[in-house]
């Protein structure tokens, strides 16, 4: 039955057979084989139920702010005020890619939605500084990841509703694990440029930076202002987290508006971008559900779950088998749907092996970052690709992008070395977490 | 007797709380293929473990995709009133009463059920008494007045204006953090859930005065159902209303050690949470005898139309000398 | 060029769909929160509106997701294969979607038409008849399963008629640069 379904699942992906309509023929598939009752019944019910649900409407939300965000110039302004911050550490540019993209980030939901942002503000620098492209291109898709790392975080929502743990929690175990993964990927950068002081761009700048970096202050104003609105007002106790993304959405059109760019064209090609990634994410999330119910129904979950803890490894074991497990799908599937697809089977096992939920939400995001910046299949790199305007080899993304996977597996070993560093924060900010 | 084979599915309650681990899980589990000497082989997954929010059982058991079922049964109470009939807000004083009340509405509600939904009504279940917890001092229920309070439903809401509070609605997932931060004053959960999911970090105060309890069933599809050997039938139904038995009695006992566990113990569950007990006062139990009779039963009398009113007073309100207009 | 009618429908829904979440969401949600904190209560049930308002938005824009071909496919190995291979490929994906989308207009017009049997009605303090958000939902599943139906015919006439570009446009893999330089090109034209 395992196998079955498995090779159900990946011939039909390999026909590329749209994603959702491959859970859902799955689905029905093992219904109908193994089920001693027929389970259709329950999709009309199940799609409505996740049609409505009240928690997945932050992601509509998210997603609207960052096709007005991309319109607004807010961006551009970060960039530049960010730049003179870094003019005299080896590397310049690149650092500014990746803080650029860790504040982005603290507004953003989405990874591909930072990527694309900061890429577009970030490349027009690269030839004229001369950097070492697949670096300085590496280090826009990685830093891009960053948007779904740091909070807010679209895929930290669907994981919260898929295995019932709070987003507050998750927001707050992603914090600081965002953050020093930001670090990590500039100490990347640092270090190679360091043994490659020709990969580094420009040679620093005379006199004082200090005028130009106070002016450069205010710009980063809005971004700090959209991220205490998302992020802060859940913690100051004025909104839960999907009213956190409402109060964002409503700033960012108010933002928009200040900036003189609020326009009908405007607002309804954000209308058109946000519903044609919304309704593709929430087709895949109803037949994520319907096929999670027809497997948890035969049985399937749970002799899933009985056959890899009766592997008998140790927990260890087991999950670095699961993270390798991951690294490997990652490099073939979108994210989404992989996340969808498996967080059902996967988490159960986890949690079976004695480790917490919201811990695991964090190294999962982790890996599903790693994922969009691996090749064949990475939407980081396809992004970046494309705001590329000059063209150049798509090869060159995958070099680049390679020091910052390095970088992603340093911090699993460090979480799992040290899960406080995702554990700790929840329960400073929630003293009742569970952890 | 020769018993045939049977086997079917059963969706158990919410998969993390006793009810399902406890009394269901086991009985279905283990109970049933014992005594019928593996002849009856029931599938129980939790509903939450299926991916389902709660409203959807009810109907599902009724289109036959389920075969048994247990449901809360306020979960449709918008779309069937006498859902909730026998669990209407501040009505009822304990877990004991529930299940007289519950079965003095058996026979009318069981017939209701499958006339009109295609259901069997194989028996009730119940949940702990659900209480009130709050962040600041209150001395009696009127203190409620001004606060903003996480309620679910039109009856627990109207409940709580009719207290004075603001009824907020907060999705379940976003409550605790939601007491954690101050985004709500107080919530309703139950009595042992609380004190598990360790509210008493946040929220000080507690009253014992059950709002309502989370009245259960268990539901099979009329047509599956009536197609089982006689034999089947009768084990079933048997065995059932022992576990509707068990389940009551467990809800009694985790009121009692809830409210323990909140304040000053005795604590089976863990060390003793010292939350402040606020005592029913009685100018509480005449508050919540006048927003019984001003705001929840006539709005369930309207809700439920003329029939259900009079097999309601035939029924209920004669065990509890209440009659509903 | 003109849109032809099928596709401009799916615009305009779409339009309407993000309409819905920033005032039948965001708004209220957002009127709600500030009642909350300065009236100290809600105002407009904002929770359980949004909720009708997401439905509303899925129903309503699925049928955009075909014609723009927003559906993710793991394509990159059909990719490589010769026209005839990866157009029976795009060929069965779109009829696999149509397949799934007829479906799931189907179920859920069971489910609609057992909230109208039963005259449900929601147990907020609004008791809104269900049927109504349901409905709405329903009319947009079923523009979705029409067009994801159309899809695959649309593209088996253009093959016919030896119109290859036009069979690649209706339901070819995605061009995921097209898509990525529609992003950009938004910001850009700003900057
Ligand atoms: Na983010
Ligand atoms: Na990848």
């Amino acid at each position: 039955m395992i196998w079955a379904a498995f090779l159900l699942l990946l011939g039909m992906l390999v026909l590329s057979l749209p994603v959702a309509a491959v859970l859902a023929l799955t689905g029905y598939i093992l219904s109908e084989n193994y089920a001693f009752f027929p389970m259709t019944g329950a999709a009309g019910e199940l799609a409505w139920n996740s049609s409505e649900d009240f928690i997945l409407i932050a992601a509509p939300m998210f997603i609207m702010m960052g096709e007005l965000m991309h319109r607004s110039g807010v961006s551009g302004r970060l960039f530049n005020a960010l730049t003179p911050w870094f003019a005299r550490l080896p590397g310049r540019l690149m650092h500014t890619n990746i803080a650029a993209s860790a504040v982005f980030a603290a507004t953003s939901g989405s990874s591909i939605a930072t990527a694309a942002t900061i890429g577009t503000v970030a490349i027009p620098n690269m030839d004229k500084g001369g950097y070492n492209r697949p670096l300085f291109l590496g280090s826009i898709a990685a830093g891009g990841t960053l948007g779904i790392l740091i909070p807010p975080s679209i895929n930290m929502i669907i994981y919260a509703v898929l295995t019932d743990t709070s987003v507050a929690d998750l927001y707050a175990a992603g914090f600081i694990p965002g953050f020093l993964l930001a670090t990590l990927f500039s100490g990347i950068v640092l270090a190679l440029v360091l043994w490659r002081p020709h990969w580094g761009g420009p040679k620093v700048v005379d006199g004082s930076l200090w005028p130009e970096r106070l002016r450069g202050l205010p710009h980063l104003l809005p971004p700090l202002g959209l991220f205490a609105i998302v992020v802060g007002s859940i913690y100051a106790g004025l909104a839960t987290p999907t009213e956190a993304a409402a109060l964002g959405l409503i700033a960012t059109v108010i933002l928009v508006a200040l900036n003189g760019k609020l326009t009908l064209p405007v607002l309804l090609s954000a209308f058109e971008g946000t519903v044609r990634t919304t309704c593709m994410i929430m087709l895949i999330v109803i037949a994520a559900f319907f096929l999670n119910f027809v497997m948890v129904s035969i049985g399937l979950v749970g002799a899933i779950t009985d056959a890899v803890l009766s592997l008998g490894w140790p927990p260890l074991g087991m999950l670095l088998a699961i993270v390798v497990f991951y690294l490997l799908l990652g490099c073939f599937m979108e994210t989404l749907s992989m996340m969808i697809a498996t967080t059902p089977i996967i988490v159960p096992v986890i949690v079976g092996l004695g480790y917490s939920p919201v811990w695991w939400g964090v190294v999962f995001v982790i890996l599903i970052e790693a994922a969009l910046i691996t090749p064949p299949v990475g939407m980081n790199l396809y992004v970046v690709q494309a705001v590329r305007k000059g063209g150049g080899a798509f090869t060159d993304l995958f070099k680049g992008a390679a020091p910052f996977l390095v970088a992603m597996l340093i911090m699993i070993s460090l979480l799992i070395a040290f899960p406080q560093l995702a554990l700790w924060l929840p329960t400073i900010v929630n003293p009742k977490s569970g952890g | 007797q020769e018993m045939p084979a049977t086997e079917f599915n059963v969706v158990g309650s919410i998969g993390s709380l006793s009810m399902y681990t406890d009394k269901e899980l086991p009985f279905w589990s283990e109970t049933v293929p014992a005594e019928t000497g593996g002849k009856i082989t029931a599938n129980v997954k939790p509903f939450t473990e299926l991916g389902f929010k709660g409203g959807e059982i009810f109907r599902l058991v009724s289109n036959g995709t389920l075969q048994i079922a247990t449901t809360v049964l306020a979960y449709n109470s918008g779309e069937v009133p006498r859902n909730e009939a026998t669990d209407l807000v501040g009505v009822l004083s304990s877990v004991e009463q529930l299940a007289e009340v519950a079965d003095a509405w058996r026979p009318s509600y069981s017939e209701f059920l499958e006339k009109e939904h295609n259901i069997k009504l194989l028996g009730f279940g119940t949940y702990q008494a659900q209480v009130i917890y709050c962040r600041d001092e209150f001395t009696s229920l009127a203190d409620l007045a001004g606060r903003k309070v996480r309620a679910s439903g039109a009856s627990q809401q109207a409940f709580v204006s009719h207290l004075g509070g603001s009824p907020l609605s907060i999705a379940f997932a976003e409550v605790q953090p939601s007491l954690a931060s101050g985004v709500v004053d107080c919530a309703i959960t139950g009595a042992l859930s609380g004190y598990k999911a360790k509210w008493h970090e946040s929220a000080k105060f507690i009253s014992p005065m059950p709002v309502n309890f989370g009245l259960a069933a268990q539901l099979a599809n009329l047509e599956w159902w009536n197609g089982l050997d006689a034999s089947v039938q009768d084990y079933l139904t048997t065995g059932l209303r022992g576990l509707e038995t068990s389940i009551f009695e467990l809800a009694a006992t985790e009121t009692e050690t809830g409210l323990a566990c909140n304040t000053t113990g005795p604590c089976s569950e863990g060390e003793p949470a010292g939350m402040t007990l606020v005592p029913m006062t009685e100018a509480d139990e005449a508050l919540r005898a006048e927003a019984v009779k001003v705001a929840i039963l006539p709005a369930f009398a309207e809700r439920c139309g003329a029939d259900c009113v009079s097999a309601w007073n035939a029924t209920i309100g004669e065990k509890l000398g209440v009659a509903i207009q | 060029m003109t849109e032809p009618l099928p596709q401009r429908v799916s615009r305009w829904l779409a339009w309407v769909a993000g309409a819905v979440i920033l005032f039948g969401c965001a708004v209220p949600i957002t009127i709600d929160v500030l009642a909350r904190y300065f009236l100290n209560r809600g105002l407009v049930e904002s929770f359980e509106v949004s909720g009708y308002g997401l439905a509303a938005c899925i129903g309503l824009g699925l049928a955009f997701t075909v014609t723009t071909k927003a559906h993710i496919r793991v394509d990159f190995i059909v990719a490589k294969m010769p026209f005839p291979v990866r157009a029976a490929c795009d060929l069965l994906a779109a009829c696999a979607l149509a397949v799934v989308a007829a479906a799931l207009a189907w179920f859920a017009w069971g489910t609609v038409s057992q909230s109208w049997a039963m005259g449900a009605r929601s147990m907020s303090q609004l008791q809104i008849p269900i049927v109504i958000p349901q409905g709405l939902w329903w009319i947009g599943l079923f523009w979705f399963a029409c067009m994801a139906v159309l899809a695959p015919v649309q593209a088996v006439i253009r093959l016919i008629k030896g119109d290859r570009a036009g069979f690649e446009a209706a339901i070819g893999s995605a061009d995921l640069n097209a898509e990525i330089d529609e992003a950009v090109h938004a910001v850009e034209e700003l900057r």
